[in-house]
């Protein structure tokens, strides 16, 4: 079933109306039904494999909470990273299971806590295996703890009008950044990063920054759409993203990008390696470590690796020029609480971020030192000439791309300051209506769905 | 009273989608026929369904002007049989006509060659109201990968925004489909060549495929049920294709097992005066021309053979 589809938000409507239809004793059973028919959706061998995995997770708990020793954790944290790589190399791979990779990180820290006494094994695998496959996280995530997720899921929650407004909202939002924003961004990224592309100097330029724009909306309006339905029953899931291009550095942008992960990345690979405890050469590696790790958990390719080390690399030269930085921004006398300052600031990040996009996105590391070598030309007259239009997004399309990234931008600004479906909630019923009913049928006109659309599958879904 | 207000803003939704849905959507001639019947259901005298060779043939202008039987045409290029059976049952109910005519060519191709194109099967559904007999339709063409579209042509057709002028033109041109020609397709061109009618003489058969047996009778009862006189009947064509020829000879065969009247209007070329190398447009299709002569001929063989002296107007 896919995400953009006329099916999956019938399926939305079921099980909030199941869910809300349902006596409170049944509805987290109506949640669990409904999570595990999402997944039967997609063959029985994903299903066979999540049920594999997640009986080891539940009898792994029980052990682990009992034992003394840290091999019974070693042995189900290794069977499950076994089952992840298998999946992860396609020359071995049988099937790979919906959001896999969302699901191991978050077995990991089931077990991990239960190791560390932070939380109880669960007793009852129903409500363990709701809380592994609850269907909006399946997907891309965000990855949710056990203690902050569970006893939500397994809450019985009243219906809510207002949070059902809210979550449709935010969905709303969701299919707007994924259908109008990131697959018509897309278009152009796709035409520019394919392996015979003949784009050069500001043509890659463009296709680097749809890329970049691509990634950002399709992950982020996934994860809304998933924050969306579990808001809409009464279930708070973390934010994710922090409007990750207003990052003022790269530390930042990690702050506020795909922020269960990084979150998880710091409890569960930075700390046990020892963190920042044990000197500046290990704090370095420790960062190198994680950022390694965090490229390979996106995929076995070496550009995977490479888009991580950069960004473990960005982080360490942060570290070891922040002094001399410092003493320039000093001695220069240069005002660091001026809008131009931090203009740059986000400026510099971005264009840091969007450079190591290059390498994860291309299909193969010589591909994208391919697309660096083109990126030297020197083309400005592309702009003007229309030739930017011949790599998959015509002039309609651009025009629709524009105006909505300048929609998503003002709208991240506001959500910076203030929430704005709060304000938006404020607002005279007409006022709403009308961002209502703009919201709705902009997405269904100008959304990139549908047949012959070539509609993009989400980008960490395969993750 | 938030509740009453969201009743109204889904309300105000289903509206401005209904509306959407219907600007956006592709427009064909063809899907203009279906459309205009939907927009104006009345009562007609005869109902017909079938592919091309049943839109280019009858003509109801001269059903009307010939006998004073009104009449509306239900077809698309290569409209499979479960479609004309669910489009005449639609139509059953809302017209209660008198005669339900059917292309016989539907039972005697294969299987195969009535796959119907998507565009096709959209010219049918886009515009066709959610009834039950349209839902029945859409799961006897089960197509899994675009059901969708058919319930919602939108997910199909909202790309168009981009030629968004150009389509309200064709919806103001729908009004004029509206009053002109119940379904018939005209058509100016000349073939101009000779060449030899389809002539279905005794000989070998060859079973029709089980669906085309099923949906015969299925006519047969749609018909009854409704108190209504079931035609089948054969196109003026040129079909060299001999395998053919066995399946209309089943095809007669069960017909008249059946009690179904059968009008071969190949047989009857002559009589009505249709002249190969000026009536058709092209080997399988007549022309407006040579439609209004085959129309007159039918008009005289329903008014005299299956209702009597005339039509409902009379």
């Amino acid at each position: 079933m896919a995400i953009v589809s006329l099916w999956f938000v019938l399926f939305c409507c079921g099980t909030l109306c199941g869910y809300f239809l349902m006596p409170r004793p049944v509805k987290p059973w109506v949640l669990l039904a409904f999570s595990l028919g999402f997944y039967g959706f997609f063959g029985f061998l994903p299903f066979l494999y999540i049920g594999l995995s997640a009986l080891s997770i539940y009898l792994g708990g029980l052990i682990i909470e009992k034992s003394k020793t840290k091999l019974p954790l070693y042995l189900c944290v290794g069977f499950n990273l076994l089952l992840l790589v298998s999946v992860k190399i396609p020359s071995v791979s049988l099937v790979v299971p919906l959001g896999i990779s969302f699901y191991t990180l978050q077995a990991i820290s089931y077990l991990v806590d239960v190791s560390r006494g932070t939380i109880s094994a669960e007793r009852n695998p129903a409500r363990l295996a709701l809380y592994l496959m609850f269907f909006p996280t399946i997907m891309q995530g965000p990855i949710s703890r056990y203690g902050q997720l569970a006893p939500q899921l397994w809450a019985p929650h009243r219906f809510d009008y207002d949070a059902l407004k809210s979550g449709l909202m935010l969905m709303l939002w969701g299919f707007f950044k994924k259908m109008v924003i990131a697959d018509r961004a897309a278009m152009l990224a796709n035409g520019v990063f394919a392996a015979d592309s003949t784009a050069e100097g500001f043509v890659v330029l463009l296709g680097v920054l749809a890329y970049s724009l691509q990634i950002y909306a399709d992950f982020s309006g996934c994860v809304d759409i998933s924050r969306g339905i579990a808001e809409a029953m009464g279930i708070d899931l973390i934010r994710n993203f922090n409007h990750p291009y207003l990052a003022t550095s790269v530390k930042d942008f990690w702050h506020r990008w795909h922020i269960s992960l990084s979150s998880w990345l710091k409890d569960y690979v930075y700390i046990p390696l020892g963190g920042n405890r044990k000197g500046a050469f290990r704090k370095y590696l420790n960062i190198l470590i994680v950022f390694a790790v965090s490229g390979l958990w996106h995929g076995t390719g070496i550009n995977f690796f490479i888009w991580g080390l950069l960004h473990g690399l960005y982080q360490v030269a942060d570290g070891l020029t922040a002094k001399l930085r410092a003493k320039i921004v000093a001695v220069a006398k240069v005002d660091q609480t001026v809008l131009s300052f931090r203009l740059a600031q986000r400026l510099w990040t971005f264009a840091l971020v969007a450079f190591a996009w290059i390498f994860f996105r291309a299909p193969t590391f010589s591909d994208a030192c391919s697309l660096l070598r083109r990126l030297l030309s020197f083309n400005p007259w592309v702009l003007t000439d229309g030739s930017y239009l011949t790599f998959g997004l015509d002039a309609k399309d651009f025009d629709v791309l524009v105006l909505s990234t300048t929609a998503l931008f003002v709208v991240s600004l506001m959500q910076e300051r203030f929430s704005v479906r709060a304000a938006l909630s404020r607002q005279a019923l007409w006022f709403r209506w009308t961002i209502y009913l703009l919201g709705i049928f902009g997405t269904l006109i100008f959304g990139v769905y549908g047949p012959g659309c070539n509609a993009a599958q989400f980008i960490y879904m395969q993750f | 009273m938030k509740y009453v207000r969201a009743l109204i803003f889904l309300l105000l939704v289903g509206l401005l989608f209904t509306w959407v849905d219907k600007v956006l959507a592709y427009k064909t001639q063809y899907e203009g026929s279906i459309a205009s019947y939907f927009r104006h259901p009345r009562a007609y005298d005869v109902i017909a369904v079938g592919p091309s060779y049943i839109f280019n043939t009858i003509s109801p202008a001269a059903l009307q002007a010939r006998r004073g039987l009104s009449a509306y045409v239900l077809g698309t290029p290569t409209q499979p049989i479960e479609i004309s059976y669910y489009l005449a049952e639609e139509a059953m109910k809302r017209s209660r006509p008198k005669v339900l005519i059917v292309g016989a060519t539907m039972f005697a191709f294969s299987e195969k060659q009535f796959e119907c194109k998507d565009e096709h099967l959209h010219n049918v559904f886009d515009l066709w109201p959610l009834t039950c007999e349209k839902l029945a339709c859409l799961s006897a063409v089960y197509r899994p990968e675009a059901l969708e579209t058919y319930l919602v042509p939108l997910e199909k057709y909202h790309g168009n925004w981009k030629t968004l002028d150009e389509r309200i033109y064709r919806i103001k041109r729908h009004k004029e489909w509206d009053q002109a020609e119940h379904g018939h397709h005209m058509s100016d061109k000349v073939y101009g060549k000779e060449f030899e009618l389809l002539n279905i003489t005794e000989g070998e058969e060859t079973p029709l495929w089980d669906e085309a047996v099923r949906y015969l009778d299925r006519f047969q009862s749609l018909a009854e049920r409704y108190d209504a006189k079931l035609l089948l009947l054969t196109t003026p064509l040129n079909d060299i294709r001999e395998f053919r020829w066995a399946r209309y000879r089943t095809l007669y065969r069960l017909a008249r097992e059946r009690g179904i009247p059968l009008l071969d209007l190949n047989k009857h070329a002559d009589q009505f005066g249709l002249v190969v190398t000026e009536d058709f447009q092209d080997l399988s299709h007549l022309n407006t021309k040579g439609a209004h002569k085959a129309s007159r001929f039918l008009a005289d063989y329903i008014a005299e053979n299956l209702i009597g002296s005339g039509g409902a107007d009379e």
